[in-house]
């Protein structure tokens, strides 16, 4: 499975990909995202890549194994 | 028989979101980048905070991080700015006389910054790209007077990112509740609150006269309304933006405060815009609406990208922007109207509070002060309505 990188710093709490992929990313206290499951079942990564397109900055790096 | 061409007209976030969306969708399609500049331009937002205030180097505010800047398979044309287009023949003219052929056309040329008038004396700063934040940042710090021309988003995120910095600051704004209409009083209110706790000159009610240089050519001072003479050595003009929509001027498209499109982000056959110079007609709303903020570059700019290799679906976002000022991240989703009954709740945590704005019991928009996470189904609960799927 490909794994995900969050580059945090870039967060700017749009909550694009929680609303695109709540089995996968949460924002937390301080509003920025996080991963839900350290290791997403194959049925969510098309989500994954969504919303990895829908982050308006690019927070979200998808690295192929 | 060569491929299907899509020629992307400006090369910033919408720009940039359509020609990797293209390439996610249809592989086959050729796209072309044409931007002004010498590269893509740099994410906006940061602009404004972290690199004017020094925390960030310019290439961490670069639109795309070096993996996918590499993976993009746009043909890029650099340095070069679109004069003119040919609807009937499909034709961009660009300024070393060339022309570009295509068979969909985006306008993504965003908005220039307004001026009080065109004289541009060193120390009066505008600030839309870069160069502009690079420029300003050099002339703040302790010692330094910044006067701020327009309390709106850019100006008072300037503001607090100078007094960050030590840099002793003036605000005017011609309203007397500056960003009232954009995040309500009480919201408005406790952010210009802020401003004055940290130490802004906060003056409400006041407009510029003029802007007076001195024998040297620099900014020297500036002339209030009410009388005041303001010494200082650098002045942001925050008042606003204009589409850039000259070169358009003769398509025959109509250009009126923007490209105007209809539902698809379509203003002609072939020819669609995303991003700040986009009006166009938001079917929920039920009016043409341009935005200026930064999510729409991109879910604009995707959307554009999805109706061009088809099928063609209605874009309806639900509009949601935000400001970062001092400690404080504030947040809006859905439209304001001065119909809405507005109610308050403090979260836990100090400074944290969620706003909902109700028209007879429907929630029509919701703001978070430093409650992002809080926000979420209240958006979800906007897009019910306004992004029906």
């Amino acid at each position: 499975m490909p794994s995900i990188k969050l580059h945090t710093d870039h967060c700017i709490s749009s909550g694009a990909c929680v609303l695109e992929a709540p089995e996968a990313f949460a924002l937390d206290d301080d509003g920025i995202v996080t991963q839900v499951d350290p290791d997403p079942p194959a049925e969510v990564w098309p989500k994954i890549t969504k919303a990895a397109a829908v982050c308006p900055l690019a927070v979200i790096e998808i690295e192929s194994p | 028989m060569s491929a299907r061409r899509v020629v992307v007209v400006g090369a910033s976030a919408a720009g940039t979101t359509v020609a990797e969306s293209i390439a996610r969708l249809d592989r086959e399609r050729e796209v072309v980048i044409v931007g002004d500049g010498p590269d893509l331009a740099h994410d906006r937002p940061p602009l404004s905070k972290q690199v004017l205030a020094g925390d960030w180097e310019p290439d961490q505010a670069a639109l795309l991080p070096p993996a996918r800047r590499a993976a993009l398979t746009a043909r890029l044309v650099l340095g070069s700015a679109a004069t003119g287009l040919d609807c009937d023949r499909r034709l961009v003219h660009l300024d070393d006389g060339d022309s570009l052929a295509y068979d969909d056309l985006v306008i993504a040329t965003g908005v220039r910054p307004r001026r009080l008038d065109p004289a541009t004396p060193p120390g009066l700063h505008v600030l839309r790209d870069l160069a502009d934040s690079l420029r300003l940042r050099a002339e703040l710090g302790p010692g330094r007077r910044l006067v701020v021309v327009g309390g709106g988003f850019i100006g008072l995120e300037v503001a607090a990112t100078a007094r960050r910095l030590g840099t002793s600051v003036v605000v005017l704004e011609p309203t007397h509740a500056p960003l009232a209409p954009r995040l309500g009083a009480t919201a408005a209110a406790r952010l210009v609150e802020r401003h004055r706790r940290e130490g802004v000159d906060m003056r409400t009610g006041i407009g510029v006269v003029a802007v007076e240089t001195g024998t040297d050519g620099r900014v020297a001072r500036v002339l209030t309304t009410d009388g005041a003479e303001i010494g200082c050595s650098t002045v942001l003009v925050s008042i606003g933006s204009e589409p850039t929509v000259g070169w358009l001027v003769g398509s025959g498209l109509d250009l009126t405060d923007g490209v105007v499109c209809d539902e698809f982000c379509r203003a002609a056959p072939g020819v669609w815009a995303a991003g700040d110079v986009a009006r166009w007609h938001h079917r929920s709303l039920g009016r043409l609406v341009r935005v200026e903020h930064r999510l729409n570059a991109t879910e604009q700019g995707l959307a554009v990208a999805t109706n061009i290799v088809g099928p063609a679906r209605p874009f309806t976002p639900t509009p949601f922007f935000w400001t970062d000022q001092y400690d404080v991240r504030v947040q809006l989703a859905g439209e304001l109207s001065p119909d809405a009954v507005e109610e308050i709740e403090p979260l836990d945590g100090a400074d944290s509070f969620l706003h909902t704005f109700r028209i007879d019991g429907v929630l029509t928009a919701a703001l978070a002060w430093n409650a992002a996470r809080a926000l979420l189904p209240l958006r979800r609960e906007l897009a019910a309505t306004l992004s029906p799927v």
